[in-house]
């Protein structure tokens, strides 16, 4: 755990726990024996799935036994029980899994449990709830976070980002000194950036004569750092262009995003045709805007000087 | 006898566009009765208690309108009385000559309105909200980008002030193409796009529905959108149909129509005689258990109601065109109706876009609905024959037409085909109600019940032309027959669903002017009689006939006359 320190110990205290360890030691050994043996014969039974339960309570690393138990789960006991009982069964997995977790917290097999109860929809609910009682307790634990990412996305009714980014605030409040936090809000802002830019989609495509969509967009756009996000935005109103022949505010985007597309990124694009995309465009805005000509035949002339 | 059973006109008949026309003529001053055979007033438009829909199912069978009805059960519900079942359920549309009558005549204080909430068309084996506005557009997540533009191109086009056969779009023989095939070709939309436009935004019937009259309708449509709220139809409170009627007809009473309900006609008598030495009214009504007979210059009734053969001679009968323009330009004559009660509220938000909806935080329930609209397109559910598009008409309780935890689903489809209705519709019952159940389980229908509903075609022939409906062949002074007497209203259109309530409005305006005139005609060949009669100076009585005529000329300038507050009865 961080922060904690080792404690010394005398050496009769030490005595007495290697003596202790010895016994569990050996009942570890006959329990492994037990379910190994089971497993070799494909047993399925109740009584295998309690043998697994307590050998993970002690080793939760036994990833053999994790993958036997999932078998048993699946082949063994869900066929046989109620909806119910499968419920009850999964719960009670879940509360060893959280055990699991407490104690080893850093286990990578036990994140991949995940697998069985996919198909049960109402848990991914718990799932959640256990995995942020573990950030609770343990915020900084980054498979944790990375569960919490997994429940997330698996959860089939999608939980809104604005809450995800609420929750990664309150501990970043609690304790700023956590990289999974932020690394996590690094993940949701993302998401909104693009449905940003998918909400002025929407706008742009019901009403292309709306000024205000357009100046929007350019302000998501920005200085035009990223070469995808304007080439991608490039093509999309491209198409709206396709539909409404004559909108004026297509053809100045494009211009304005072409233009920005041949100063940042001159290295990796084909100049010479976004030049020429670009005097076309503005060629066709003299026609279509005729009261800032001017200021479109200035724009061409320097595209065709440089 | 004094002057109380003296009518200058008589209507038959409490539908809708009779009491409309009821009310305007006793606004305008003129004495009128209006009686009805049933002892509720809507007549076939009437809005029933749980109980009374029973009686009426069973005792209907005799009547031309309505056949093939079946009942599931005919036990009372619990609050029965709370229920107010419409025979002929429709919406307003928030811009348009009802809801102009409404307002005009003072009836729409009588009762609240609710908007429609939702309206949402079975697409893909789902259910579909579908999108009425801009807003609708931006934020629906099931549409494509490009679909988005060129649906937003369609409904701007659809909305303008233009006249539509002066656009481009529709050159050549465009008008005529039918609507569906117009959006695809014209407007580049995918099969769905221009089915969900065709049937749940412009509630087109028939998939032969033409361009032109579709594109009208929808605009009256679009137009209405956003007058009160975001959807553009209305349901009147307590019924729609039956208690808007009820409302003209209060309004009526209190400007001093006489009504008489549940007395059948049971004998109509024309006074052929002119004769010189009495001016006599034209029509005398007897009516069964009731004492007095009561007499008119002029009757106006529904053609259903008009008991025809009571009266020997029809040569004075109009019948009055409808007026309103007509779907298609057809008429669909038969509706197949259901009726059906539930007590588990409806969503037609589907599971996926309530689950990506702002309150997605792992909440499976999807949002109910109060009032909303759900459209089969034609042809479109494979277990369901109808070849016309169906339409299920939801109803809860804040329409007050239902108890607390209740809801009723009025079906409706127009057919040409001999059918039984509870066949043809119940497939689409089914499926609505395992579309839309807003939880997991089933909705099982406590009770339910289907009929056909015929609006026949006049039997009447006529000796007055069209011509007479021009005002250049007013007839002059003469004591001739070429004079209308016996009005007929059409009857409205049983569809589309936003309709038919605009229709009524607009053909008992018709027939209002139709009648004015008439009345002043008769008027002004009675008084030329006195005058012969009495035999005083003409001078004198040439300038009372002239002011008394000029008085009545200027009171009837509009179809109604302003509001005035004392009217205001207790609320």
């Amino acid at each position: 755990m961080h922060g904690v320190r080792r404690a010394r110990q005398s050496k009769e205290a030490l005595e007495v726990k290697r003596r202790k360890e010895q016994s569990k030691l050996r009942d570890y050994l006959a329990l492994t024996d037990d379910v190994l043996t089971r497993k070799k014969r494909n047993e399925w039974s109740r009584e295998a799935l309690h043998a697994t339960t307590q050998l993970l309570q002690i080793n939760p690393e036994f990833y053999t036994v994790w993958n036997y138990r999932r078998r048993i789960l699946i082949n063994g006991v869900f066929p046989e029980s109620t909806p119910e009982q499968i419920k009850d069964l999964l719960t009670d997995d879940l509360s060893l899994t959280m055990e699991a977790l407490k104690i080893h917290p850093k286990v990578p097999g036990i994140s991949d449990d995940g697998d069985p109860r996919g198909w049960e929809k109402e848990l991914w609910n718990q799932e959640l709830f256990v995995v942020e009682k573990l950030l609770d307790a343990d915020p900084r634990n980054f498979h944790a976070w990375s569960y919490r990412r997994l429940v997330l996305e698996s959860m089939p009714v999608p939980k809104l980002e604005t809450s995800d980014l609420a929750y990664t605030t309150r501990k970043i409040e609690s304790n700023f000194s956590n990289f999974s936090a932020w690394h996590q809000r690094s993940k949701v802002l993302s998401s909104l950036w693009s449905q940003e830019f998918d909400l002025v989609h929407n706008a742009m495509y019901t009403d292309p004569k709306d000024q205000s969509v357009w100046i929007y967009h350019r302000w998501l756009i920005g200085s035009g750092d990223s070469r995808d996000i304007l080439e991608r935005e490039i093509a999309i109103i491209q198409s709206l262009l396709e539909e409404e022949s004559d909108s004026k505010w297509c053809m100045e985007s494009l211009v304005h995003y072409k233009r920005l597309l041949l100063r940042n990124h001159a290295s990796s694009v084909v100049t010479s045709t976004l030049t020429q995309d670009c005097i076309q465009l503005l060629h066709q805005l003299r026609k279509v805007d005729p009261g800032r000509r001017e200021r479109y035949h200035e724009i061409a002339s320097e595209l065709m000087s440089s | 006898m004094d002057n109380a059973g003296i009518f200058d006109v008589i209507v038959i008949g409490t539908g809708l566009t009779e009491s409309i026309t009821a009310a305007a003529f006793a606004k305008a001053g003129f004495k009128v009765a209006h009686l009805d055979e049933n002892v509720y007033y809507g007549g076939d438009e009437a809005s029933l208690s749980f109980e009374e829909y029973i009686n009426w199912a069973i005792h209907a069978k005799d009547s031309t309108q309505f056949s093939s009805i079946s009942l599931s059960s005919s036990d009372a519900l619990p609050n029965s009385r709370q229920y107010s079942i419409s025979l002929s359920p429709s919406v307003i549309p928030a811009a348009g000559p009802l809801i102009s009558s409404l307002v005009a005549s003072g009836v729409s204080r009588y009762g609240g309105f609710r908007l429609v909430e939702q309206v949402a068309v079975y697409s893909n084996h789902e259910v579909k909200t579908v999108p009425g506005s801009k807003e609708d557009i931006f934020k629906d997540k099931t549409i494509s980008l490009l679909d988005k533009r060129r649906l937003m191109r369609f409904l701007v086009f659809a909305s303008g002030d233009e006249d539509f056969e002066a656009r481009t779009e529709l050159e050549g023989a465009k008008a005529d193409m039918p609507f569906v095939e117009f959006l695809k070709t014209t407007f580049s939309l995918d099969q769905e796009m221009a089915e969900t436009i065709t049937y749940a935004l412009s509630h087109c019937v028939s998939p032969s529905d033409k361009a032109l009259s579709a594109l009208r309708r929808l605009r009256r449509y679009l137009r209405s959108a956003g007058r009160y709220g975001h959807s553009p139809f209305l349901i009147g409170q307590y019924g729609s149909s039956g208690e808007i009627a009820q409302g003209f007809c209060r309004t009526a009473a209190v400007a001093g129509c006489v009504y008489i309900l549940g007395k059948e006609i049971s004998s109509i008598t024309r006074n052929r005689n002119f004769d010189e030495s009495q001016s006599t009214p034209t029509y005398t009504l007897t009516l069964s258990d009731f004492p007095e007979t009561i007499t008119c210059d002029l009757i106006v009734s529904s053609e259903s109601r008009f008991p025809a053969g009571l009266l020997g001679n029809t040569g004075d009968i109009l019948r009055i065109p409808p007026a309103f323009p007509a779907a298609g330009g057809e008429i669909p004559f038969t509706i197949a109706r259901g009726v059906c009660i539930i007590d588990q509220p409806l969503s037609f938000v589907s599971r996926q876009e309530s689950s990506s909806s702002e309150e997605g935080d792992g909440q499976e329930s999807r949002p109910t609905l109060d009032t909303g609209i759900f459209v089969f397109p034609p042809s479109s559910l494979s277990t369901g024959a109808a070849s016309s598009a169906v339409t299920v008409l939801v109803v809860g309780e804040g329409t007050m037409s239902v108890p607390k935890g209740k809801w009723i689903l009025y079906l409706s489809t127009s057919i040409n085909t001999a059918v039984s209705p509870e066949q043809l519709l119940k497939p689409y019952l089914d499926m609505t109600l395992s579309l839309s159940s807003s939880t997991d389980t089933s909705i099982i229908p406590l009770f339910t019940s289907f009929y056909l509903q015929t609006t026949s075609p006049s039997s009447y022939t006529t000796s007055s032309t069209k011509s007479s409906l021009n005002t250049s062949s007013r007839p002059d002074h003469s004591f001739g027959s070429s004079l209308p007497t016996i009005l007929l209203s059409p009857a409205p259109p049983n569809s589309p669903l936003p309709d038919s309530g605009d229709a009524a409005a607009v053909n008992a305006e018709a027939v209002f002017w139709e009648a004015v005139k008439a009345l002043k005609s008769i008027k002004a060949s009675k008084k030329l009689r006195k005058t012969l009669e009495d035999q005083v100076p003409p001078t004198v009585i040439r300038d009372e006939e002239e002011e008394e005529e000029e008085e009545e000329l200027v009171e009837i300038e509009s179809f109604w006359p302003p509001v005035v507050n004392e009217e205001d009865d207790e609320e």
